[in-house]
């Protein structure tokens, strides 16, 4: 019986596309998330629309081309202005997706069951809304929203009153380009928080602006306090990402910028950030996100590629592998 | 949105582009006085200051000088990595151009540099050429035009352009084009002329000979198409702003309307050709979009200044968004095209600082208040390209190369996978041993191979005479050595039973014996140190606290080593030891708790040994590990080797081979293993680690059975993902799950994402919460080995058939459903069919029912009682789980038989607190978090709009609209030549190759080329020679690449705006068939 083999070499990572769904949008697209169970991708374009697919693995159709097009399942409109980003909410609080636009609106869009209706629109804002974050899911129904105006909204939803509690705080002078959540408590691992200064968790954001500065800010009782400003950026931020803890001992973000760096920021107390370039890119640097583990960071630029990076044992980072650019101009 | 502001008349100049900070210089304005009409002049350089509220910019210098300025500008001219700032120089009366090392005056080391006098009057226009940062052109009176060579051998020298035009004017403004390097406009009021430095001469004059009375003052050339430029008047009675493209130039390409007043200065973004900005005599800046569509469309920010006459406004060359305007009454403000929040600061201070004015504070207030924003978004917020992660390390991927999404499947650990598979195949074909073995045999270090001989010893027969035989303490020979030492002492003898009783009645002890007072007799023999007699008299008596008083007066009196020993023999209490043992002995000490601590000591002391060894650290530390092995404890060992080894994947695998090994051995041994706490952690963590390599299946195996919060969350979600309802509670899992679970009713993880669509009608099952609880309940005594308990019979001959070895399909298109993988709990190996050697090793499915995919009988029934089959959770924790939107118990609604389409005809989630029977699951989660009940949540109109389909008309329309915009697009008019769209934007900063260096004409032939960077063939030939180089025809000046014609696929920016409209083409999710 022992014909098994253990191989135990570990291999070059491999990235294999699976699907290359044609959205239909006019216009460029700005953003593309996948929902929690991977089963649906929403995007949204300059179009002024907001689209979403059903990806699921098991509705695969035989015939390729109409399986394109049944995988759209709604396009929802309702921004008169480019739409920047979608986020899904976690589905314990039912199908949300929530949109913000040049228009100055977030828009929360509800589905139930393939009816999609407005469930919540907000337009407090002076100007473009450019970054929308759900706070993880222990922390409640909450959502950051960063705006062109300088300040950061919070959206919160109220069960008792069924209704919406909003909070301002100014943030970035000129504008907020990004925002991202901390991890919530159920993510942090008891086995690494034993004896960590990271213990303590609160409602943590971090943002990203106009002024080149990263801004970590910190709920104390019922207001927002900006706890650190991290300057090591000298353009606009474009992006930042706070990784999931997931097995790590320490906290990082991720940040990218329009000086075409990005660094990653590490911290064992919230307060301390020590930079470290990952890397210096070819172009403007407009996106970082990491994979739902953390340990994957990818990098879009402005020259359309997409770079996978990860620390090796030496803590330095690699890219393992690099698309775009040329590779995926199939589809137009 | 004002950004920042200096109370001055002055002119302004942004920092080159790479320059960080940003930095703003100004120079006191000429022919301007203030109130105080103060004469003085400075230069003044500010940081922007941007992270201070406030509109306050930071005078980082200030440089007094003598002449006040009529035009400043700042280049990139020998900026390096050291001195990035440039320099600025600055226009002024008389022909003076001044020049500002920006590096020496921000050290306070400044020293103004005067070029020598070749203007006749008054440098109004200046600029430096956009590649070549040595090379600027001043304009003076009498149409004089300069170009001067900072890097010249003989220092800063001058060429004069062209000749004396009549009528003789001032230059105005001079402005270098974007993409060719050697064209330069100028203007003069009556006329714009554009220069091409290689002839030195004039090649275009542009004159609007429809306007009767115009006055230029101001010239700014497209940022992306070489050949268009802006010019506008200053004129009150035609205040124009011209478009013109010198390829037709005899007629503006576009008038752009605005302006009541005269525009005093225009400047075109340089990260978007689509922002034009224009100032003038009035009190607002104008921004235009050229490219709009329609007239009306132009006009895209006015932004309202609280000054008058601003004479020049320009763009921030660094940050896209900011632009700074002049004015002559004493402001320089900065401006924030896309917004900014109106602080009310701003109001308190202009009052404060205006006493007396607080009724102008006021009225201006409101003006603060409305932030002007584009109606156009600019080009510098729309992000490209980006990508995010998916739960199970998919990738999906966009860029603005074209209109679709892709998805990439991400396994970053091709490594980790294998061994998870390996471990997992042989888990499932209960070749524990050989794993071990293996493992052994494959072991890195020598800590690893001890540790796995530990686990092998654990599948023996008899796991605790091994593992004391491997710590050098083979029961077997010990017992005979003992028994060798016993034949020695040989047999008992009766022959003291002969000597005469001799009574001696004075003895204190004989007394108490004579009256049987055992105590007191115990207590003499100890008072006289005579043990052996003291604890025989105890063993005598009845009373068992005696015999302890008495060992322990003995084992205080005789401190040995043995006697801590004999102690705990005596006693069976090693509790001491372990706590005092010399660590290094820690083999000896494990081998007395093996052979002598009772069943559920052993795993106290190991701790306890475990926890001390920890401590220790060092070569010891490991060792703490194989304590916890020997003694099973699972959580333990968890926690000492993430302490010790980190929690890379590497480590993770090991870890978690070694913990389910131990596992498997203590099942082996009938234990059960309860898989919560660090086990549970550990778990879950590895199955996201799986499932983050895109392999749910396998990670879905290792979470089979648990209780613990995380892994119940991580299971559903993967069962979801994967379109699997949740499995039936596997039988086998009696570990933790057993204990209490039957009373836990469960909440079926459906929610939102509904079953499968391959679930068909047949709803024969009977109602699985049923099965769950009354099978949990009451399992079998021999339950525990009894693995095939899971599968009904009913499938057994499919399972059986080897005849179907179906591999599972990759995951991603995975449409069956297996049910998870039972291999953890089993206790035994599967019995019910052993997998044949050809198999993959992956056999294990060929005994799930459902993978038996080639029957589809099989997967429907068996899918079908999963799908409204209830997944325990934990009461305590139901608030966390997955709300279900939709109830997932009755299976009315899991045929996707959407009901009748209105939001109201949803069941409603509070009709549902109370759910049917038994499908339902428990309504505690209901009611919670936002309304899932729809009548609560959308204001009523939305709702309205809900319970109708789309209108059409809207699509309608919407096409309509397309195709009048690229009709417009397509008709020829002053756009047509240009696409503004992005590609001619990369070749700015490829500057053409030239056929020969602009200034060639104008320079004498210099020997030091070795100075002069890009340009440095610059003059190399000799002049006979160049005149000799055929000119370039004309149109080669610009390069084809930015002569690009209309693209027809060019989207308008402009759409009308939509009203709001869902269009949900099929439900959600869709129905199946």
């Amino acid at each position: 019986m022992s014909t098994t083999s253990y191989s135990e070499n570990y291999d070059n990572a491999m990235v294999s596309q699976l699907n290359l769904i044609d959205t239909g949008h006019e216009d460029m697209i700005h953003d593309a998330e996948m929902d929690y169970l991977g089963l649906y991708l929403a995007t949204c374009s300059s179009d002024h629309s907001v689209k979403v697919f059903n990806l699921d693995r098991n509705v695969k159709s035989k015939d390729d081309d109409l399986s394109q097009k049944k995988t759209l399942i709604a396009e929802l409109k309702g921004h008169t202005g480019p739409v920047w980003q979608v986020a899904w909410a976690h589905p314990q609080f039912g199908t949300l997706l929530a949109s913000c636009s040049y228009d100055r609106k977030v828009i929360i869009w509800r589905g139930d069951n393939g009816n999609w209706f407005k469930y919540y629109e907000y337009n407090n804002h002076d100007s473009s809304v450019n970054s929308i974050s759900w706070a993880p899911k222990e922390f409640g129904l909450i959502l950051a929203c960063g705006s062109s105006d300088g300040t950061i909204s919070f959206l919160t939803y109220m069960s008792d009153t069924n209704s919406w509690e909003t909070r301002k705080i100014n943030a970035h002078t000129i504008g907020c380009n990004a925002v991202s959540w901390g991890p919530g408590i159920g993510s942090l691992s008891e086995l690494d928080f034993k004896g960590s200064k990271l213990g303590s968790v609160g409602k943590r954001l971090v943002s990203g602006g106009c002024d080149n500065l990263i801004k970590i800010w910190k709920q104390e009782g019922d207001k927002w306090v900006e706890e650190t400003k991290l300057e090591s950026h000298s353009d606009w931020v474009r992006d930042v990402a706070w990784a999931p803890s997931w097995g790590l001992s320490k906290c990082m973000i991720a940040s990218c910028s329009q000086d075409r760096k990005v660094i990653i920021w590490t911290s064992d107390d919230y307060i301390t950030w020590s930079p470290f370039i990952m890397n210096v890119f070819d172009d403007v640097v407009w996106n970082v996100s990491w994979s739902l583990t953390g340990d994957i960071l990818t990098v879009s630029c402005g020259d359309n590629s997409v770079s996978l990076w990860k620390e090796n044992t030496d803590g330095l980072w690699q890219c393992i592998t690099e698309m775009g650019k040329t590779s995926e101009q199939r589809a137009m | 949105m004002k950004v920042k502001e200096v109370d001055k008349t002055v002119n302004v100049t942004w920092s080159p582009e790479a320059q960080h900070p940003i930095y703003l210089a100004t120079g006191t304005a000429a022919q301007q006085l203030d109130a105080s009409f103060s004469t003085s002049a400075t230069l003044d350089i500010y940081s922007l200051n941007l992270n201070e509220p406030g509109l306050d910019l930071k005078l980082e210098e200030s440089v007094p000088t003598e002449h006040k300025f009529h035009k400043i500008t700042w280049g990139a001219y020998n900026c390096n990595a050291d001195t990035p700032q440039g320099l600025i120089i600055g226009g002024c009366d008389d022909g003076i151009i001044q020049l500002y090392n920006v590096n020496k005056v921000m050290t306070g080391n400044s020293k103004v540099e005067v070029l020598p006098k070749k203007h006749s009057g008054a440098v109004r226009a200046l600029d430096f050429n956009n590649f070549q940062k040595h090379l600027f052109a001043s304009g003076g009176p009498d149409s004089e035009i300069l170009v001067w060579d900072l890097l010249h051998s003989s220092g800063p020298s001058s060429v004069p352009l062209g000749t004396k035009m009549t009528p003789s004017e001032d230059v105005v403004c001079l402005s270098w084009n974007n993409q060719v390097q050697h064209i330069l406009a100028s203007v003069l009021p009556s006329k714009c002329v554009i220069w091409d430095l290689r002839k030195a001469e004039p090649i275009i004059k542009v004159t609007d000979s429809s306007m009767a009375r115009l006055k230029w003052h101001s010239v700014s050339w497209n940022p992306d198409i070489a050949t268009q430029l802006c010019l506008a008047s200053e004129d009150d009675q035609n205040p124009v702003v011209e478009i013109w493209d010198l390829r037709f130039a005899t007629t503006p390409i576009k008038v752009l309307q605005g302006y009541n007043k005269g525009v005093m200065s225009v400047c075109w973004s340089p990260r978007d050709c689509e922002l034009l900005l224009g100032c003038g005599k009035d009190d607002h800046v104008v921004c235009w979009n050229p490219n709009a569509a329609t007239p009306e469309d132009e006009v895209v920010c006015r932004v309202q200044t609280n000054s008058q006459w601003n004479f020049d406004v320009t763009w921030c060359p660094r940050a896209p968004n900011l632009f700074a305007v002049s004015s002559y009454d004493s402001h320089m403000s900065v401006y924030s095209i896309t917004g900014g929040h109106c602080e009310a600061e701003t109001k308190t201070k202009i009052a404060d600082s205006f006493p007396g004015m607080e009724s102008y504070a006021e009225t201006t207030g409101p003006l603060h208040q409305t932030c002007a924003q584009l109606n156009k978004p600019p080009k510098w917020l729309k992000r490209p390209a980006g990508a995010s992660f998916a739960f199970d390390g998919k990738l999906v991927s966009f860029s603005s190369n074209s209109r679709s999404v892709s998805v990439h499947q991400v396994t970053s650990d091709p490594g980790l996978m294998s061994r998870s598979r390996a471990l997992e195949a042989s888990l499932e074909a209960g070749e524990y041993p050989a794993y071990c073995a293996h493992k052994l045999g494959t072991s890195a270090s020598s800590t690893q191979g001890e540790l796995w001989k530990f686990i092998a010893v654990g599948f023996e027969p008899e796991p605790r005479d091994s593992l004391i035989r491997l710590l050098g303490y083979a029961r077997e020979t010990v017992t005979d050595e003992m028994n060798a030492l016993a034949l020695e002492n040989g047999e008992l003898n009766s022959e003291y039973l002969d000597d005469e009783i001799q009574i001696n009645p004075g003895d204190e002890l004989t007394k108490a014996l004579l009256v049987g007072n055992i105590p007191a007799a115990v207590n003499l023999c100890v008072a006289s140190n005579n043990f052996a007699d003291a604890l025989l008299l105890a063993s005598a008596g009845t009373n068992s606290q005696l015999v302890e008083r008495t060992r322990s007066k003995y084992f205080q009196a005789k401190k040995s080593n043995l006697g801590h020993l004999m102690r705990a023999v005596v006693s069976g209490d090693w509790t001491y030891v372990v706590k005092r043992c010399d660590l290094t002995q820690w083999p000896e000490v494990l081998v007395a708790i093996l052979s002598q601590a009772g069943e559920n000591e052993v795993v106290g002391l190991c701790e306890t040994l475990g926890k001390r060894l920890e401590e220790a650290g060092g070569e010891l530390a490991s060792t703490a590990e194989l304590c916890y092995v020997a003694s099973g404890n699972i959580n333990r060992l968890v926690e000492a080797w993430i302490r010790t080894n980190g929690r890379s994947s590497q480590n993770i695998q090991d870890l978690v081979e070694v913990v389910l090994l131990v596992q498997k051995s203590l099942q082996c041994r009938g234990k059960v293993v309860p898989v919560c706490g660090e086990f549970a952690e550990l778990l879950s963590s590895y199955a996201e680690m799986l499932v983050a390599q895109g392999d749910l299946e396998t990670a879905r195996a290792y979470l089979s059975n648990s209780t613990d919060e995380k892994i119940v969350t991580l299971r559903s979600r993967i069962e979801r993902a994967l379109g699997v309802k949740p499995a039936r509670q596997r039988l086998i899992s009696g570990s933790c799950f057993s204990k209490g679970a039957a009373k836990r009713t469960s909440v079926s993880g459906g929610s939102m994402y509904q079953p499968l669509p391959s679930d068909s009608n047949n709803s024969a099952a009977p109602p699985p919460t049923f099965l769950n609880n009354s099978s949990v309940a009451a399992p079998p005594p021999n339950f525990l080995n009894n693995s095939s308990a899971a599968p009904p019979p009913a499938f057994l001959n499919n399972n059986a058939s080897p005849l179907n070895p179906v591999a599972p399909p990759p995951s991603f298109v995975n449409n069956s459903a297996p049910p998870p993988p039972s291999f953890v709990n089993n206790s035994a190996p599967p019995p019910l069919a052993s997998p044949s050697p050809g198999l993959p090793s992956r056999a294990k499915y060929l005994v799930d029912p459902t993978i038996a995919g080639g029957s589809p009988y099989a997967s429907q029934s068996y899918s079908r009682p999963q799908s409204s089959l209830a997944q325990p959770f934990p009461p305590t924790h139901g608030s966390n789980m997955f709300q279900p939107i939709q109830p997932g118990g009755p299976p009315a609604f899991n045929s996707n038989q959407r009901p009748p389409s209105s939001v109201f005809g949803q069941p409603p989630s509070s009709n549902f607190n109370q759910p049917p029977s038994s499908f339902g699951p428990p309504p505690s989660n209901f009611g919670q978090g936002p309304p899932l009940n729809s009548n609560q949540g959308p204001p009523p109109s939305q709702l309205s709009y809900n319970q109708e389909a789309p209108p059409p008309v809207l699509n309608n329309s919407q096409s309509s609209n397309i195709q009048q915009q690229q009709q417009r697009t397509f008709t020829p008019g002053w756009n047509d030549p240009p696409t503004l769209s992005g590609a001619p934007r990369q070749a700015r900063t490829q500057p053409k190759p030239m056929a020969a260096p602009i200034t060639m004409p104008l320079f004498t032939p210099i020997d030091q080329f070795s100075q002069a960077p890009p340009m440095g063939s610059m003059s190399m030939l000799p002049p006979q020679q160049t005149q000799s180089t055929p000119l370039a025809p004309a149109p080669s000046l610009f390069t084809p690449s930015t002569y690009q014609g209309g693209d027809p696929a060019h989207q308008p920016y402009y759409r009308h705006p939509h009203s709001d409209t869902v269009q949900s083409q099929t439900p959600f999710p869709p129905a199946s068939k």
